[in-house]
């Protein structure tokens, strides 16, 4: 068993260093080639690799602005640290929060368990909280055309999730799709025309540091913040982290980057707990695994637990001795012919999942997600494309 | 907060998880299952479960027989074994060896049966 987590450690932090690599395909890649069949403990191979990409992943998210859909809203603060050539603070904060964050997360588990098999359901709150959100975004401007420029954004984009997320007329991944044409192509491209952002050198030394308090309270103020989220059908972590976002405004980048990432590990651990306990997945590779009945059994919390400390401590150590190695590599590296490769093999990976009508959607998320760029404003108002399909959900 | 703390909280960790492995591997034991009087105390749980296999057969990647003591059998599952697996297990079937396998005691369609997590002979 350990050495199924250990393989499974080094695999991940292999495929994530990959930009634009998503669990989905890989865990497709894996059950269609029997590839888990390897090994007597499969699962934990597959708990491992997957803890152990989301981690990994902080890394191309950083140089490369390509999110994984489960931690979207780490993109932002992280492209501002970019640009502030503390891409290795930014790095180093988001192991912070995935760290304390699973810690505290385990600690969590009774309470999942106790909420769950209690909960009556504040389902009617979730949409309070949306429409507060979204109207929030568009009354945070004063002048009525950025109202205008916010609200067709956020339509926009909400109508797009409408069709491909709830009503799934056109594709059979969609939000791998529309997240690569709503957030990783248009800056990608935007960043390989505009070659100034391109040559900044990237620091291998701390500007900031945060203090083992602040570390411990926003990781844990993630993971319970995290606990809210997964218990909610359809609640995605990164929607629970924009709503989390405007209630809570005068939080530092570094700090949002602790609870961000902390939302992300401990929803991941949550969604594993739920799909054990009670056979209900929250994560679509879930599902996936799920139905090739690659379930633990209830028996193995213990190991399930140790699993997970083993996962995560051992991810973090090895990135933690490489990350200044590939902050240097890039720092020596023309990033714009990286970009366009990262472009080219995000492309391939889209035309590997896509049909022509699949293409069709890609393109109109990549207008789409243009918008805010021409315009100059954040990008966090392309989330409407999950909150409007979610905000319907409950009404 | 330095990347010396955290390695220092990353070493705990990766200690005390190993730690926790080994005491499952060492102490952990399932009890033991009697197929001549099955406890049903132990349904939903891991249990122990020795005998011969009978109606041996692998349908759409999954395993299915029955694992016997005597006269008392009970169904046994195996989920998408590994093809080193299935012919261990063919090589018990053909051999009428006895082996003892680890897996949960539950009920489908209100008949006992097991889903196998692992096997030794």
């Amino acid at each position: 068993m350990i050495i199924e987590v250990i393989l499974g450690v080094l695999t991940g932090v292999l495929l994530g260093l990959i930009p634009s690599l998503h669990i989905n395909f890989v865990s497709y890649l894996f059950i269609s080639f029997s590839i888990f069949l390897i090994f007597p403990n499969y699962l934990f191979f597959f708990l491992s690799l997957s803890i152990s990409q989301l981690i990994t992943n902080y890394i191309p998210q950083t140089f490369f602005s390509v999110p994984n859909t489960e931690n979207i809203m780490s993109l932002f603060p992280l492209h501002r640290l970019f640009l502030k050539q503390q891409a290795y603070d930014g790095i180093f904060l988001c192991f912070i929060g995935s760290f304390f964050g699973s810690l505290f997360s385990i600690l969590l588990l009774p309470l999942l368990f106790l909420l769950f098999t209690f909960f009556i359901g504040f389902n009617f709150l979730i949409s309070f909280a949306i429409i507060f959100t979204i109207i929030s975004f568009i009354f945070s401007y004063k002048s009525i055309k950025d109202k205008l420029i916010i609200f067709f954004i956020i339509f926009s984009s909400g109508l797009l999730g409408l069709f491909t997320l709830k009503y799934n007329y056109f594709v059979k991944e969609p939000l791998f799709i529309c997240v690569m044409g709503l957030f990783t192509f248009p800056l990608l491209l935007k960043s390989i025309f505009e070659k100034k952002h391109n040559n900044i050198y990237q620091k291998t030394n701390h500007s900031f540091l945060p203090s083992l308090e602040n570390s411990y309270f926003y990781s844990f103020f993630g993971s319970l913040a995290s606990l809210f989220v997964i218990l909610v059908p359809s609640f995605s972590s990164s929607l629970g982290a924009v709503i989390f976002s405007r209630f809570k405004e005068k939080i530092s980048t570094y700090n949002y980057l602790i609870i961000f990432s902390s939302i992300s590990i401990s929803a991941l651990i949550f969604s594993y707990f739920l799909a054990m306990f009670f056979n209900k997945p929250r994560l679509g590779y879930f599902a996936i695994l799920l139905s090739e009945k690659l379930v633990l059994l209830k028996s193995d919390l213990v190991l399930f637990i140790s699993a997970i400390l083993l996962t995560v401590s051992l991810t973090i150590f090895i990135l933690l001795s490489i990350v200044k190695d590939i902050i240097l590599f890039f720092n020596s590296k023309n990033l714009n012919k990286l970009n366009i490769i990262v472009l080219i093999i995000s492309f391939i990976f889209i035309i590997f999942l896509s049909d022509f009508k699949t293409l069709i959607v890609f393109f109109l998320s990549f207008l789409i997600g243009f918008v805010p760029l021409v315009f100059n404003k954040s990008r966090v108002y392309l989330m409407g494309y999950i909150m409007l399909p979610t905000l319907l959900f409950y009404l | 907060m330095d990347e010396k703390k955290l390695n220092l909280f990353l070493i705990l960790t990766i200690i005390i998880s190993l730690l926790i492995f080994l005491f499952c591997t060492l102490f952990f034991k399932a009890p033991i299952l009697d197929l001549l009087s099955p406890d049903s105390s132990l349904l939903e749980q891991v249990v122990l479960v020795s005998g011969n296999l009978k109606d041996f057969s692998l349908e759409n990647n999954n395993l299915f027989f029955k694992i016997c003591n005597l006269s008392s059998c009970i169904d046994v599952v195996y989920f998408n074994p590994s093809k080193t697996n299935v012919d261990l297990l063919q090589n018990a079937f053909s051999f009428k060896k006895e082996i003892k396998i680890t897996g949960k005691y539950t009920l489908y369609q209100n008949k006992p049966e097991i889903i196998l997590y692992k096997f030794e002979d």
